[in-house]
């Protein structure tokens, strides 16, 4: 191959350097591409990706599935917002999902997703997601790509530094961005907004959310409190560093109001560093504190195809002034974001969003200043150790407004810039710059496969960038958002592909598809199809009537729905159709949507039974047919549903074919 | 093959049948999405009948006998996941529908 670099000068001006981008429009416009990336991120026809990368969804409230290199999108995974594209949040059996304690919420803020670890690698078997606004996390099935799972959050607002995990997936954790007076029954949420009233009401928790191996499930452990102080992201440690979690923190200040002023007073915030394993061992003895609080759990259960929401009452809180040994604060330039621990566990980069280098943290030095008491003095009681002491270096003039950093297993870091829009790969040991690329436009988080773990996979960065601007071809105000796939495989990173992303991607993790792709579920078997309403044969399809409650209990096969003539529903009934789709084949579904139902579809997977409801507002006719085109005949899959006035008498009466009216 | 029929798989073959087939074939030589079951163990081979059972698409695409019924149905038979001895039972159902004791 050619290996000198030619520059594509084709409608676009070339410089070097980084473009210096500030959130308004380019002066120019710069793009380097060398000869030979076509093919690097070419996926012939009928080929498959390398990769998963499974991207956080933002303001769309779900995730996103796509392939790399190619950066083709494969899949949305409804989580925190209804889709009624697939029915979620709209069927019965998926409603409970969406369910809080502040009732059924229709959207969330989705930002971080996490891929459970084994030994701190990759093991392909759950994504963790969080919910921002109102705050929950949820667990994903890479078997399925199905939300299995989503616990609330309580004594928590603005659940932003989650779902990240430990190392062998122990917990998934939540801490609150927001500041904010506990859930507690009795106590009263009702305060002032005013200095005082913050420094003594307003509290901040991190929640360690225990993962069982076996099934995923979610139970919150236990909380440890914290003074009033935003926090921003985590990471838990890996290797040595096991059994800690550090979370960075901004707003020490304490403000209320105009945080983008008066919370960037002080050249230093925090990095929490909380010690799990210790809290274990309070949890054990009992010495934490009872909170009664109330919070929706909800799960999904694949054999009954439905979702359940109960509600939970108690957390355990602990509180570091009173239970020493569990939570330390280091000093950090400043309002730091990003939090990263390397894949040795040795070193936890912080990334001041307003500092001019970026301090990296030696856990060594961290627990050498610990045991001598090393303190530079209190905050709120808990203890500050000195910066110089736990200081592993700083990286000097790396750019402006670091974010976050990953790594590629080969000892060096990459951190994305958003002020200078780059990023910028250096070396943890000599803390020396060795490279930097520029990105289009303003970088938010980037990921390299494996990034987190301990074992990185390395070959690619990607960055998830914040604007958009002229990169593709424009759609009016509103544009898609915009990743770039750099190679990472040589001394210098290589721009390889943009690709758009949806909703607004925050973080993103990528893995090998050899991890999931073997065990991709393909349809559900009928016979282990437990739902209550299920219909395994079509002989046994019908309707009935319980009052003003009508059950259909319709199945669906290429190409006919049964019963698909229905008399004798009257205007205000509820009716329920619960479909059974009877294919066992894969990529079989069939869907369902009945006019004037005010309601989505229903998208059925093979083997599954999903429900509708429908309150028919009007005398008339209501068609209804399938609508996913699932054979030649697709169009003939359809069906008569009568409506008859509220006080009318037709009787209750369906079929198909032989068993319909003639 | 069994003679005289074992009751047990042409009861298990039954269920199968109203679980997975019954939207599509009769019992009668009435063609609904697929052709009626009358006769169809007497007119195929147990082998051609437990092939086209067990591994559809590839019947539909290399023999001929299964492409011609595609003509005239216009629909593909669908691959309903049934295992070899889940087809034996279907097939003796099928031997019971047409009468043999
Ligand atoms: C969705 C409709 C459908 C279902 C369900 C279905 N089939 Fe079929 N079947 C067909 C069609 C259509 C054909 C004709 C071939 C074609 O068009 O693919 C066929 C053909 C056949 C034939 C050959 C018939 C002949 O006259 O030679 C057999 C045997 C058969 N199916 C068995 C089964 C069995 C056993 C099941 C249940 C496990 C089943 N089918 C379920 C649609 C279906
Ligand atoms: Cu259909």
């Amino acid at each position: 191959m050619n290996k000198r670099n030619l520059l594509l000068l084709a409608g676009v001006l070339v410089l070097s350097g980084p473009a210096f981008v500030t959130g308004c429009k380019p002066k120019q416009l710069i793009t380097q591409v060398q000869s030979g990336v076509a093919e690097k991120v070419y996926v012939a026809p009928g080929k498959h990706d390398e990769f998963y990368n499974v991207v956080s969804g933002g303001f769309s409230g779900g995730v996103a599935i796509y392939g790399l290199p190619s950066g083709r999108l494969f899949r949305q995974i409804p989580v925190f917002s209804q889709n009624a594209e697939s029915g979620y949040g709209y069927s019965e059996e998926t409603k409970p999902m969406l369910n809080t304690s502040f009732g059924y919420q229709v959207w969330d803020d989705q930002h971080h997703v996490s891929l459970s670890t084994t030994k701190g690698e990759h093991d392909g078997r759950w994504i963790f997601a969080n919910g921002n606004n109102t705050p929950r996390i949820a667990r994903i099935s890479f078997e399925t790509f199905r939300t299995e799972e989503i616990i609330e959050i309580p004594n928590s607002a603005g659940n932003h530094s989650s779902p990240f995990i430990t190392e062998n997936t122990e917990y998934t954790v939540a801490g609150t961005r927001f500041a904010y007076p506990l859930d507690d029954e009795g106590a009263n949420p009702d305060v002032p907004l005013d200095d005082a009233s913050f420094k003594k009401n307003f509290k901040s928790v991190v929640s360690m959310i225990a993962v069982e191996p076996k099934t995923g499930r979610m139970s919150i452990a236990f909380q440890v409190l914290l003074p009033g102080i935003d926090i921003d992201l985590a990471r838990a440690g890996k290797l040595k560093s096991h059994g800690w979690i550090f979370f960075s923190c901004y707003n020490s200040e304490q403000a209320h109001t105009l945080l983008e002023v008066n919370a960037s007073q002080k050249d230093k915030d925090f990095i929490v560093a909380i010690n799990w394993k210790q809290c274990e061992e309070y949890v054990k003895a009992g010495q934490g504190r009872k909170s009664h609080v109330k919070y929706a759990h909800n799960v999904w259960d694949e054999r009954t195809h439905s979702a359940t929401s109960t509600f939970e009452n108690q957390t355990i809180v602990l509180d570091p002034t009173q239970l020493p040994g569990i939570a330390y604060l280091m000093p950090c330039p400043k309002s730091p974001h990003g939090c990263d621990t390397d894949p040795t566990g040795s070193y936890i980069v912080g990334s001041g969003k307003l500092a001019a280098i970026i301090p990296v943290f030696s856990f060594d030095k961290m627990l050498r200043a610990i045991a001598a008491k090393d303190l530079e003095g209190e905050f709120a009681g808990l203890p500050v150790l000195k910066y110089a002491s736990v200081l592993h270096g700083e990286v000097k003039k790396p750019g402006l407004g670091p974010l976050h950093t990953e790594f590629d297993g080969k000892g060096f870091a990459y951190t994305s810039f958003f002020v200078t829009s780059e990023l910028v790969k250096w070396n943890i040991a000599t803390l020396q710059v060795v490279d930097r690329v520029p990105t289009y436009y303003s970088v938010g988080h980037m990921s390299i496969p494996g990034g987190p773990t301990t074992k990185p996979h390395g070959k690619y960065a990607i960055a998830y960038n914040k604007i958009t601007k002229d990169r593709y071809l424009p759609t009016g105000p509103e544009l898609t958002q915009s990743a770039q796939l750099f190679d990472i495989t040589g001394e210098k990173m290589k721009l390889l592909l943009d690709f758009p992303t949806v909703g607004e991607p925050h973080y993103a993790e990528a893995l090998p598809a050899t991890l999931v792709e073997p065990k991709s579920k393909k349809f559900y078997k009928l016979e282990e199809n437990q739902h209550p309403y299920v219909t395994k044969s079509e002989k046994d399809a019908r309707v009935v009537r319980d009052g003003k409650v009508v059950h259909v209990y319709m199945t669906a096969i290429r190409s006919h729905l049964a019963p698909d003539n229905i008399e004798g529903v009257k205007v205000g009934d509820e009716v329920y159709f619960h479909i059974t789709n009877l294919e066992q084949d894969w990529d079989v579904p069939h869907g369902f949507a009945v006019k004037g139902s005010g309601n989505s579809e229903l998208l059925i997977m093979p083997g599954e039974t999903a429900t509708l409801k429908y309150v028919p507002s009007r005398v008339g006719i209501a068609p209804f047919y399938c609508t996913d085109f699932c054979s030649a005949l697709h169009q003939e899959m359809q069906g008569y549903l009568r409506v008859s006035a509220a006080g009318s008498d037709v009787p209750l009466t369906f079929g198909l074919g032989d068993t319909a009216k003639p | 093959m069994t003679k005289p029929l074992k009751p047990e798989w042409v009861a298990a073959g039954k269920a199968i049948y109203e679980m997975k087939c019954l939207p599509c074939h009769k019992l009668t030589n009435v063609r609904l999405v697929g052709p009626g079951w009358a006769g169809v163990s007497k007119r195929r081979q147990p082998l051609w009948i437990i092939n086209m059972i067990t591994n559809v698409d590839m019947m539909l695409a290399k023999d001929e006998e299964a492409q011609k019924l595609l003509e005239l149905c216009l629909v593909r038979m669908p691959n309903l996941s049934i295992s070899p001895e889940d087809a034996r039972s279907i097939l003796e159902f099928m031997r019971s529908n047409d009468g043999e004791p």
